[in-house]
């Protein structure tokens, strides 16, 4: 479970620095720009980390009844599923950090306010059932389980990939803070 | 044991690629105690002289560096090299034009077979070289004249808040907190590389934050000074400066460079509201065609803030002086005030990155008081930040090297030469930095007649370029454009400044 909790934080902790380590490079040394990147994955393990307790103590919530890969599925959709929404609001705020996207539309449009209202439920409403929806499949789907699960297997193993990384990224750190 | 293919491809992974070569950086030397005098250079960020009441402001911003002045040398034509702190600090302690050492674009660096050309390198090896900046910006080029200075004090020492990321990480701070700060807290974007953490370390930061500034805050009900949130307060800085005097070995060099009356105007309440309702009313300005379209109401209230900021920095600034003067530091050390560029409050512009290159952002104040100088001189020929690394050599000792395009400054060099050159600035935010300059704004002073060229601009869109010519004696605050394509002067001032570019960007072609 925490390998596949994991792969959200490395993947967009990557995607964003590969973003900011070139202009690192050019402003200090090839060292500093890949220390950069050690720092950004040291952050992104810490994170899993701490997910991965809340995954835990969410875990006391999930039905008695059900097999251990119903749970680690249940868990790492959830957290798939809020991560995915975490990007889409960052990505709201892309190259516009004042309002987001959402709020300058709605403002920028000539509709009222009870409008706009109802946009913002729906969207809460949607965000709330994007959570429901894969712990129902898994609660009554068996089939759909199978295939989840073979799926978030292969995942594991990209995660893997993340984790040797930190240990590297982990390792430069502290050289960087003890030499 | 066995493995299948998934499990051996999880296992192989945990050895990522390893033996990188580290070196680790240079040290410290230490130097031994010599007669020779020290040099204290003291910077305030984003000092425009055409906010200060020595050089004839009509609001009365510097009435206590008026009085040290008193025993200074005064240049009142002084300029920086750039619009802001990258250009216009790199100027001042290389000794060349942003055109040369390149570093136009924020945070950039000095181009790399030119970096060893730095104040730091070329003062004696037995002068104890000491450097500190509030300032980001500035940090990212001191830094890479790292080799030559003897202690570079980390910005954090004199940050108001035990930021966690000084304690966690104290031997590698820099990096730790551009890190920590794009990863979790990059507020200007709101995208970070951490999905959780921001929301989390915003909540924590702002409690430890509020916590620290709270004994601070009844003296600063705009907020506390601070760089990107980061708090400190002007008068430990200055307190660091005195104590400095002592601690360190003799001869030194001390480059120290403050954030005020760098934005957020947040001063003492001692000096809020000093402006409010105060009569005066600067000279209204055109628009400028690359105008951001601030309103006047609004650049009439920066400008007041602004104006109060620089007369905390006066008092400050004067405390300082007399902290000085009390442990004799007069007698033996060369005290020098300036700025690395201005601040723009008019023309519908605010701040200091637009693309002009008008008086407020790019006339800077310039104060050195010998030791020992009892009388006031003032000096009002066209005089450079670039000069300010061959001055200091001439009055070290040093030889000059072939390469500085900056002159001594007079009195220390007859002058003739001054009254004759060519004073340059370059605004190139934008342009690739080690590209021909083909988006820009360059600035020439000659005979105290001011151009500035405009080219690459998409707003101009009937022309690539767009032209400024003010007589600058006659007409100080720049509101009369005299340029006109038939004037032999606009012409001859033109051709100069594009046959500068030209020979500038030959290597970069």
């Amino acid at each position: 479970m925490f390998l596949l909790l994991a792969l959200p934080h490395h993947f967009w902790s990557m995607l964003i620095a590969l973003r900011d380590v070139e202009g690192m490079a050019r402003r200090s040394t090839t060292f500093d720009a890949v220390s950069f990147i050690a720092y950004v994955l040291v952050i992104a393990l810490a994170e899993s980390i701490f997910t991965f307790v809340i995954a835990l103590l969410f875990s006391l919530l999930l039905p008695r009844r059900w097999q251990m890969n119903q749970r680690i599925l249940a868990l790492a959709s959830i957290g798939y599923v809020v991560a995915g929404w975490t990007i889409l609001n960052q990505i709201n705020y892309w190259n516009d950090y004042h309002n987001g996207f959402l709020l300058n539309w709605l403002s920028s449009s000539s509709h009222d306010l009870r409008y706009g209202l109802m946009v913002i439920i729906l969207a809460v409403l949607l965000v709330i059932l994007s959570i429901v929806l894969p712990v129902y499949i898994i609660d009554r789907f068996a089939a759909e389980v199978k295939i989840l699960d073979r799926f978030a297997d292969r995942l594991t193993i990209l995660s893997t990939f993340f984790i040797g990384i930190d240990v590297f990224a982990v390792l430069l750190v502290l050289y960087r803070n003890i030499r | 044991m066995k493995f299948n293919r998934r499990e051996f491809f999880k296992f192989l992974s945990l050895f990522p690629i390893t033996g990188s070569r580290f070196k680790p950086n240079n040290i410290v030397q230490r130097f031994g105690q010599k007669d020779t005098p020290n040099v204290l250079l003291i910077l305030f960020d984003t000092f425009s002289a055409k906010n200060m009441s020595l050089y004839g402001y009509p609001r009365n911003t510097t009435p206590l560096i008026e009085q040290l002045a008193e025993k200074a040398i005064v240049y009142h034509n002084h300029y920086a090299g750039g619009p802001f702190t990258t250009p216009g600090t790199t100027s001042l302690l290389t000794g060349m034009y942003p055109f040369t050492h390149r570093a136009v674009n924020a945070e950039e660096l000095v181009y790399k077979p030119l970096r060893d050309r730095n104040i730091f390198n070329y003062l004696a090896d037995d002068c104890y070289k000491i450097a500190y900046t509030h300032n980001s910006q500035a940090d990212t080029v001191i830094r890479q004249f790292d080799e030559s200075i003897t202690e570079y004090v980390p910005r954090q020492e004199l940050y108001l808040m035990d930021y966690w990321v000084n304690d966690v990480f104290s031997n590698d701070f820099d990096l730790a907190f551009v890190s920590v700060q794009k990863a979790i807290e990059d507020l200007r974007h709101k995208v970070t590389n951490s999905l959780y953490f921001p929301f989390i370390h915003g909540k924590l930061f702002d409690i430890k934050k509020q916590a620290a500034a709270a004994p601070y805050r009844p003296d600063f009900p705009r907020g506390l000074p601070n760089v990107s949130g980061l708090d400190f307060i002007l008068e430990d800085a200055m307190d660091w400066v005195s104590a400095q005097y002592s601690r360190l070995p003799h001869p030194f060099f001390a480059y120290f460079h403050f954030l005020p009356p760098h934005d957020p105007y947040n001063t003492r309440k001692d000096f809020l509201h000093r402006y409010l309702d105060d009569g005066f009313t600067p000279s209204e300005k055109p628009l400028h065609p690359l105008t951001y379209n601030k309103s006047n109401k609004l650049l009439l209230k920066e400008r007041r803030y602004y104006d109060e900021f620089i007369n905390y920095v006066d008092a400050e600034f004067y405390r300082l002086f007399s902290l000085l003067e009390a442990q004799g530091a007069l007698e033996n050390t060369w005290i020098i005030l300036t700025s690395d560029h201005g601040e723009m409050l008019e023309r519908g512009l605010n701040g200091h990155f637009g693309p002009t290159l008008h008086e407020p952002v790019i006339h800077i104040p310039l104060l050195i008081f010998p030791p020992g100088q009892n009388e006031r001189v003032d000096i009002y020929d066209t005089t450079s930040a670039i000069d300010i690394l061959p001055t200091m050599l001439e009055i070290t000792g040093q030889s000059q090297p072939e390469w500085t395009e900056g002159m001594v400054l007079p009195p220390f060099s007859s002058g003739q030469e001054i009254k004759r050159r060519s004073v340059y600035a370059l605004s190139a935010r934008i342009n690739p930095r080690y590209k021909p300059f083909n988006h820009a704004t360059v600035m020439l002073i000659e005979n105290r007649m001011k151009m500035m060229y405009y080219y690459g601009y998409d707003e101009f869109k009937d022309s690539s370029e767009y032209i400024e010519l003010y007589d600058l004696e006659n007409d100080p605050e720049e509101l009369n454009n005299l340029y006109h394509p038939d004037i032999p002067l606009a012409r001859q001032m033109r051709d100069k400044i594009i046959s500068r570019l030209e020979k500038e960007n030959e290597p970069y072609n």
